[in-house]
């Protein structure tokens, strides 16, 4: 059970003040979580909009739920929303350690979409939303400048 | 010890070309370490020794100028020329130095000093070394929790101790205590098994490590609850801020969602905080007095924290009052029940009696059972008294023409004790009350905790016969389809939709519950009804019974037979096919 691979597609709330600090702090976090699911061959792709983190993880179920305690324990963001847990076939990020699938203008609105008029409502796109939306956004977002598709170590 | 042995006899430091070689310091900190050191030259003999040394390798006598591998060929099972070879090379080399065939060895480190080659010095650790740190090891683990490796009760109390001997001396170190109480920990256990509850209490541990700083102790006190006791800062008048600062953190990151083989599991956590300060004076008193924060934060709903504040124990002193007069109260024969008449509509025919609990305390007066019913719930003392109240109201209905039935209350704790439906039962046989006479009422409350017991309660009261109202219907969270799926013969239409001041609103509410109850075929009773312009309305509406202070007040047990007397009887109550 804990060895077969899963998909894990989570929603947060950003904790952190927008601006330098939100991009160094973004920065920091695919650094260290690209390190890290390098060494637990847990793969996928972060996404940071609208207020919003959105990640999906991929691995063995073990690796994905170590990950996720991990990033749960982040007091960057909150509020914290499953959207997705499952068994899958194959990878869908098996490239990237961690993708950068950016913040540019093309998806923000599909994003905030995420995000209404309370400020948070991650279930109205769901688990297989912001993946597609991911995804998608992934091919625009090649020329990103903050490692955007950058192999894992 | 090793104090009074320096001032016995200053031991000696080594020539002072070797203690060049070694540094002051050094030599300072080998003669006081349990470790024992020494210094050997080219030819095998010692120069210096420290008194650890000679007791470990077993050096009695002059201790300097002996030929080491000689002495140790001798006194120790060795190899053969095992200890001219360490001592003649650089190293480093390690050689085991066996006492017994069964005894741990001590073991010697041998490594030449600096360049030049002239000096080794050899280092032996005794035996008694492993052991010492064994038996440290084994004091580690006595204060540690297997599960979670957070610390247990046993250190928490250690650390108090400490605290309360710091104390001593005048001064208040400012010191809090957070104490972390799961919600919804035991649906986890049972659904997924103790061994996921004990992974879980694991990373539980894991996050409330991540709330606190270095400095804070965590302990798991057993079960689902949890200590942080939390030092404040030199400069901080008390601990409380940082103390808040932390519960607060602990209770929104165990709030967060776990994942546990695959499957989302959400708990959340209540937090009680006591700190060294006015309130509490004492090491003594903090986890007493975080207890009843926690109680208190539990009581405000939950996932929250409550400072203690001296008024708490006010209020837990008197709730502790109240709990052991509550106790004394059926022995005392303090509880009474008292009737209040029920008829049928649209002829107003008596049909029976709702049984009614009266507490009447020579100290308090008369109590009302909002205050004490929750209170013997929590208590557990509503089980004697649900026996006592059907026991009594079966007891006396039995005294009452066959055509009356009377209705009992039962409180969810109850009903959802397993012995619950073969208790009545029981009781009806011993009072030779027909079952259809009596009905049970419930609130939806029964359904919430465990759906599947309460349904299959419900269903062994229907098979003997008995009658099961829902109390206070539409005042619930519970879905229409999901009380439509339990097999209530009744629906009670409660009071806040039929007294006095109602509006058009309540009206259509009324009736939306009369049409709701013939939909299902369950009979309809209101309750509350004081204006014959109420029963008017009920009864051209199709309501099929009423209780209310237009009909009569509760009565007394005494009052009953001249009411009975006074008011005509319908037609034999009708007992359902199911009754015997």
């Amino acid at each position: 059970m804990t060895d077969t691979l899963h998909r894990l597609v989570y929603v947060s709330r950003n904790a952190l003040e927008d601006g330098a600090d939100a991009e160094a702090a973004i920065e920091e976090i695919l650094r260290v979580s690209r390190r890290n699911n390098a060494r637990t061959g847990v793969g996928g792709a972060l996404m940071f909009n609208a207020g919003l983190f959105a990640q999906v993880l991929e691995g063995e179920l073990g690796a994905v739920e170590e990950t996720f305690e991990r990033i749960q324990c982040d007091v960057r963001h909150d509020d914290v929303r499953i959207l997705a847990l499952e068994p899958i076939e194959r990878r869908r990020f098996d490239e990237w350690s961690m993708a950068w699938a950016g913040r540019d203008a093309a998806p923000v609105e599909a994003f905030a979409a995420l995000a209404d008029d309370t400020g948070f409502d991650a279930g109205r796109l769901g688990g297989d939303g912001v993946l597609g939306l991911l995804e998608a956004h992934l091919d625009e977002a090649a020329d990103e400048p903050i490692g955007a598709r950058r192999r894992a170590a | 010890m090793a104090k009074a042995n320096l001032a016995a006899r200053p031991p000696a430091l080594p020539e002072p070309h070797l203690l060049d070689a070694l540094g002051l310091p050094f030599a300072r900190a080998a003669q006081a370490s349990s470790a024992g050191f020494a210094l050997v030259d080219r030819a095998g003999r010692t120069r210096w020794t420290t008194a650890a040394f000679s007791r470990t390798v077993r050096l009695r006598g002059a201790a300097n100028g002996v030929d080491l591998a000689a002495h140790l060929d001798e006194s120790f099972r060795l190899g053969p020329d095992e200890a001219g070879a360490a001592l003649a090379g650089t190293g480093p080399v390690t050689i085991e130095l066996h006492e017994g065939r069964d005894a741990a060895p001590a073991t010697l480190h041998v490594a030449a000093l600096g360049p030049g080659d002239e000096v080794r010095v050899a280092i032996a650790f005794a035996a008694d070394a492993a052991r010492v740190s064994a038996n440290g090891g084994a004091l580690h683990e006595a204060r540690t929790d297997p599960l979670t490796r957070l610390g247990n009760r046993s250190l928490l109390e250690q650390r108090l101790a400490e605290a309360r001997e710091r104390g001593d001396d005048g001064t208040v170190r400012p010191l809090a205590l957070v104490m972390i109480d799961l919600d919804r920990f035991k649906p986890v256990n049972d659904t997924l098994g103790h061994a996921a509850g004990d992974r879980l209490l694991a990373l539980v541990a894991d996050r409330l490590k991540r709330a606190c700083r270095a400095e804070d102790t965590v302990v798991r006190l057993g079960g689902d609850e949890f200590v942080i006791l939390h030092p404040g800062g030199t400069g901080d008048a008390s601990a409380d801020a940082s103390a808040e600062a932390i519960a607060g953190r602990a209770i929104e990151l165990l709030g967060r969602p776990f994942l546990l083989d695959g499957q989302q599991v959400n708990i959340g956590a209540s937090a009680g905080i006591a700190s060294l300060g006015e309130a509490t004076a004492s090491p003594d008193d903090l986890l007493r007095h975080a207890d009843l924060a926690l109680y208190e934060a539990k009581g405000a709903g939950r996932g929250t924290w409550r400072r203690f504040a001296p008024s708490l124990e006010t209020r837990a002193r008197e709730r502790r009052e109240l709990e052991i007069a509550l106790r004394r109260a059926l022995p005392r024969r303090e509880l009474e029940l008292v009737y209040q008449p029920q008829v049928a509509l649209p002829d107003n025919a008596l049909t029976g009696f709702e049984a009614l609990i009266r507490w009447n305390n020579p100290e308090r007066g008369l109590v009302s059972p909002i205050d004490f019913i929750p209170l013997a719930e929590e208590t557990g003392e509503i089980h004697a008294i649900g026996r006592w109240v059907l026991e009594q109201a079966c007891r006396e209905a039995i005294g009452w023409p066959e055509t009356l039935g009377v209705a009992v209350n039962v409180s969810p704790v109850q009903f959802g004790r397993e012995d619950f439906v073969a208790g009545v039962a029981t009781t009806l046989e011993r009072t030779g009350l027909a079952p259809h006479r009596l009905e049970i009422e419930l609130t939806e409350g029964v359904l919430i905790d465990d759906a599947d017991r309460a349904r299959e309660h419900l269903e062994a009261l229907r098979a003997l016969g008995i009658g099961i109202a829902m109390d206070d219907f539409g005042t619930g969270y519970s879905s229409l389809g999901h009380l439509s799926s339990f097999p209530f013969t009744k629906i009670k239409i409660d009071r806040s939709f039929v007294g006095g001041a109602r509006d058009v609103r309540s009206r259509s509410l009324v009736s939306s519950i009369l049409s709701i109850g013939e939909t299902l075929g369950m009979k309809t009773i209101a309750e509350g009804v004081e204006t014959a312009e109420d029963l008017d309305a009920l009864a051209s509406g199709g309501c099929h019974a009423a209780q209310g202070y237009l009909i009569s007040r509760p009565i007394g047990a005494d009052a009953v037979a001249g009411f009975i007397d006074a008011h005509p009887s319908p037609a034999p109550l009708a007992a359902p096919e199911t009754a015997r």
